[in-house]
């Protein structure tokens, strides 16, 4: 029996970026650089894992707007002309650097790299990375979750219930159509959480969920385990609270592993550092430079200047910072005193694309903290909320408090000068889909009428993304954020209008249909 | 800016754009040829001309009268507005010199539970706002608060016209929660949409219901009130036992009297409903107890003072009903477990109502340090007459006597002590557990679970 658990659980999310209305769309890449550099590297970790027996070691959260664009046909194809400019690109590089005994190891790392994304991709998985996932949760290594439809920040969308709801009934009913199975847990969009929710948790099937620290240690009554156990709403449905400790050695620009100086540094790539000429090819508008993915250098320190990367250097520094990550955990749970039920849980979450895109040794990290972790599970064993709820079914009964993992802890970050103007458009959309859906709840699925329906609930949970006004507040793409929420406003408006009239052009409707193609199982009554 | 509440990944994969700018910008439009986007017939061109025409035409201001409040931190609510410019001219011509000095003011309620006590009934404070504007940011000075709002103009002789009220909203909390509490509770089995639907479906509202009734109470602990349908008849219910001259203990015999009907309803209970089965209210099975609400409201506030203003959006016809009835503070497992003296301490000295009890049992001794009585009041308002879903908020009223010279501390709050010595402090309870725990003494006037 093991002292204490740790639960490791990854979100993956990123918003529904489709445009076929371009021959090609920068923003795209942030899929397409996810899959070659996260998603592709966690599966090869996780199925590594599988084949030594690790069981139950990460839950991994798949966001349903990412489950929608990694089934999208469209998207696939996109994906692999991606891949092939790289492989282009990368032939290019290896030539380029053949001289150069630090840089060219480094060429031919991404070149291989590329190709492994492109075997494991298409040829493996037929293209289908959410198959590779519900294989990986079939085999019991990973338990996946998921989150709300399009990731909406719920606390500020609470003002219209309706829009809370649909919210998470469209993201469960998506997960379980793409994946097969329901999933247990919810992923809060940025951890957001307001009393009262865990009611439409449960209507949407959620067995648990996650909440930022105080959103635990503010909980009413108090916690009396603190974060090292999870709580049990009044309605029986759990709630997990991430633990400070584990989060800022990952997070932490100061102290995180992800700022150590050996491990490559992510700003400096070839599509700043070469030529305009040369790089041109590869770049999607032909003017305008962006990330390519080759990068050579490493941290190196504070300044600009860098020293080449060096993978064994950082593979090295890998395995220290898996041994600390472990050490610590073991103590954490040690000094919670004698064995005790319920024991003792660190629950460490983590944005996915931190993993790969960002901390480029991310993934090996992972790999090395749950191959230590599972040989020697009796100090620390790694655990899901599934298994650990097995286990510990009889927890203290409290209310978390509201709370979010962004800036400040609440709701600042989704709510403030730079972009408070979009609430009084989605509060009253949603309130107006409300409406619309009571009033024409009888139009037969499949006509004209119900489609029309179907697509303004898609407008309106498109417009509801969390990542708009999270951008909106950010530096860059502010524009991209705005031009998007408007959109789909408009969308939503035109098409409530067609419905009210009862006159929808269907060539129109169809065009929105093409240009917005998510969710197709979508109820128009789940606005009701 | 904290580590702690850093935006994971704010610095994330969104810069991926950086530097490139965004949008149909840094895009390259499709060629004639149809678009790849599925058998539709689209070429990117039209796509573009559909998307482009739209958004031009469509993205429209909102329209109507509205008052929303968001909170953005424990200590900062945001509200938005749209007041038609009609309604704003008349509102004026209703003031003194048609208003011509009148400003816009946000007028906010404090319904916080412990507030109601003061004169007005609910504390109110103005806000002075820009016409211009249509959103106003507003500071706070406290954590953990429930407010509503209305929109209006006020005259310099303090005249009020009111436009729109807002919806009701609650501050986070900024620290632990005072009520210091332990009780298990099993984890919900996982549940899947189908089973739901196959049972089913979950009703609209089910989640406020539940939160209200939670259906893990076994069913002896249920609310009489789920097993009205299922009988076929209400359980009678004996009248409230009357308040005592100095608003003390209940009348054993009435404890009794409910206590019977309880054990006949919960019977009841078990026979027709299955462990799992979600209890279901016909609205005109709870009037009667509704009416007798009203009932002990109109006793009551004819003992504590005027009612409750109704907080409330335009076109609903809120209920307010006030069931204060005095429990027993019971000697195991209550929300505050111990009274101490704490001579000293943070300069206050006094007394302080708190600690914490072991979830195991540890040793708790009841022993009041001065003379206190507490009294649980709810207040429930539904969105008429009849209708679901209700809302409910619940606190401890705890009275008593200060004795001694010294400031009173309790639960960590400064009390204030009338010149006789006497005190009143509200403590909210949550919402979950406790409000049904309340609803189930309310009926079955049985006091503490555990028989205290």
């Amino acid at each position: 029996m093991p002292r204490g658990y740790q639960c490791i659980v990854l979100h993956a999310h990123l918003p529904y970026i489709r445009h076929p209305e371009y021959d090609s769309f920068l923003e795209e890449n942030w899929l397409f650089e996810a899959i070659t550099e996260t998603y592709v590297p966690l599966i090869l970790a996780l199925e590594r894992l599988r084949d030594a027996g690790v069981r139950e070691c990460l839950t991994l959260s798949l966001s349903p707007t990412l489950l929608t664009m990694l089934r999208d046909p469209f998207l696939q194809a996109r994906y692999l002309a991606h891949v092939d400019r790289l492989q282009r690109l990368a032939a290019r590089e290896v030539r380029r650097t053949r001289d150069d005994p630090a840089f060219a190891p480094l060429a031919r790392l991404y070149r291989d790299r590329l190709e492994e994304a492109v075997a494991l991709f298409e040829t493996r998985y037929a293209r289908d990375l959410v198959d590779a996932f519900a294989r990986l949760q079939a085999d019991g290594v990973v338990e996946l979750i998921t989150t709300a439809a399009t990731h909406g920040y719920l606390p500020l969308l609470k003002t219209e219930t309706v829009a809370v709801r649909a919210q998470l009934l469209v993201g469960a009913q998506t997960f379980q159509s793409m994946v097969g199975v329901p999933a247990r847990g919810a992923w809060l969009p940025e951890c957001g959480y307001y009393p009262g929710l865990e009611g439409l948790l449960e209507e949407a099937g959620y067995n648990y969920f996650f909440v930022d620290s105080h959103g635990i240690l503010n909980a009413t009554p108090r916690p009396y385990y603190g974060l090292s156990a999870p709580l049990v709403c009044p309605n029986g449905v759990a709630a997990f609270g991430r633990d400070p400790e584990s989060s800022r050695r990952v997070w932490s620009r100061q102290e995180g592993y992800p700022g150590d100086f050996q491990y490559r540094d992510f700003y400096r790539d070839i599509g700043f550092d070469l030529d305009f000429d040369y790089i041109r090819p590869f770049i999607l508008d032909g003017h305008t430079r962006i990330h390519t993915g080759f990068k050579y250098y490493g941290i190196t320190g504070p300044d600009e200047h860098k020293l080449p990367y060096d993978p064994a250097q950082a593979a090295r520094r890998v395995a220290a910072h898996a041994e600390d990550f472990v050490g610590r955990s073991r103590r954490h749970i040690a000094a919670q005193g004698e064995r005790r039920s319920p024991a003792p849980l660190i629950v460490s979450p983590y944005d996915a694309e931190l993993f790969g895109h960002w901390w480029f040794e991310g993934p090996q990290w992972l790999e090395a903290v749950i191959r230590r972790m599972a040989d020697a599970p009796d100090a620390a064993a790694l655990t899901t909320p599934s298994a650990y709820l097995a286990g510990h079914s009889s927890l203290q009964s409290a209310t978390p408090s509201a709370s979010s993992w962004g800036d400040g802890g609440y709701n600042a970050f989704w709510l403030n000068p730079g972009n408070d103007w979009i609430y009084p458009h989605l509060h009253d959309a949603a309130h107006r889909m409300n409406v619309l859906a009571r009033q024409h709840g009888d139009a037969a699925p499949g006509s004209l009428p119900y489609r029309a329906l179907q697509q303004a609930g898609r407008s309106l949970l498109l417009a509801q993304a969390s990542d708009w006004a999270f951008i909106m507040k950010s530096d860059t793409a502010k524009e991209y954020a705005r031009r998007r929420t408007r959109d789909h406003l408009a969308r939503f408006n035109y098409l409530e209008q067609c419905v009210l009239v009862g006159t929808i052009d269907e060539r129109r409707l169809q065009a929105l249909e093409v240009m917005d193609q998510l969710f197709p199982d979508l109820e128009p009554a789940v606005y009701c | 800016m904290t580590e702690k509440h850093h935006k994971p990944g704010s610095g994330g994969r969104r810069h991926a754009a950086a530097g490139a700018g965004g949008g149909a910008g840094t895009t390259r439009p499709a060629r004639a040829a149809e678009a790849a986007a599925g058998p539709a017939p689209f070429s990117g061109t039209e796509l573009r001309q559909v998307s482009t025409h739209i958004t031009t035409q469509w993205f429209l201001p909102v329209e109507g009268n509205r008052l929303t409040l968001m909170e953005i931190d424990p200590w900062r609510v945001h509200a938005y507005w749209n007041v038609a410019e009609a309604d704003l001219t008349a509102a004026r011509t209703g003031l003194p010199d048609e208003g011509r000095d009148a400003v816009l003011v946000l007028r906010f309620t404090d319904l916080s539970p412990g507030t109601f006590d003061a004169a007005p009934p609910h504390p109110r404070f103005d806000v002075e706002v820009q016409q211009a504007r249509n959103n106003w940011y507003i500071g706070l000075w406290r954590d953990a608060k429930h407010y509503s709002a209305e929109l209006g103009l006020r005259a310099p002789d303090g005249t009020f016209v009111g436009l729109v009220r807002s919806n009701e909203v609650v501050t986070p909390r900024s620290g632990p929660s005072p009520e210091v509490d332990f009780r298990h509770l099993e984890v919900r089995p996982p549940r899947t949409l189908q089973a739901q639907r196959a049972a089913g479906g979950t009703e609209r509202n089910d989640a406020l219901l539940r939160d209200l009734f939670p259906k893990r109470l076994p069913p002896v602990d249920d609310y009489p009130l789920a097993v009205a349908e299922a009988t076929g008849g209400l359980v009678e219910e004996p009248p409230f036992p009357a308040l005592g001259a100095e608003g003390g203990d209940l009348a054993p015999a009435a404890w009794e009297a409910v206590g019977a009907a309880d054990a006949r309803s919960d019977a009841a209970t078990a026979a027709t409903a299955g462990a799992d089965a979600f209890p279901v209210i016909p609205a005109a099975e709870i009037e009667p107890y509704r009416a007798l609400a009203r009932r002990e409201r109109a006793r009551v506030l004819a003992r504590i003072g005027p009612p409750l203003p109704p907080v409330a959006e335009e076109g609903v016809s809120p209920t307010v009903e006030l069931q204060p009835q005095p429990l027993p503070i019971p000697p195991a497992n209550p929300p505050v477990d111990e009274v101490r003296t704490e001579p000293g301490g943070d300069g206050h000295g006094g007394y302080s109502l708190g600690g914490s009890q072991a979830p195991w049992g540890g040793a708790s001794v009841w022993q009041p340090a001065i003379p206190l009585e507490a009294v649980l009041a709810a207040v429930v308002s539904s969105p008429g007459q009849g209708e679901w879903p209700v809302q409910a908020s619940v606190e401890l009223v705890v009275r008593g006597r200060n004795s001694s010279a010294s400031p009173l501390t309790l639960c960590g709050e400064r009390v204030q002590v009338g010149d006789d010595g006497t005190f009143t402090l509200r403590l909210p309870l949550a919402q979950g557990t406790e409000l049904a725990e309340l609803i189930r003494r309310l009926c079955s006037r049985y006091g503490d679970k555990d028989g205290g």
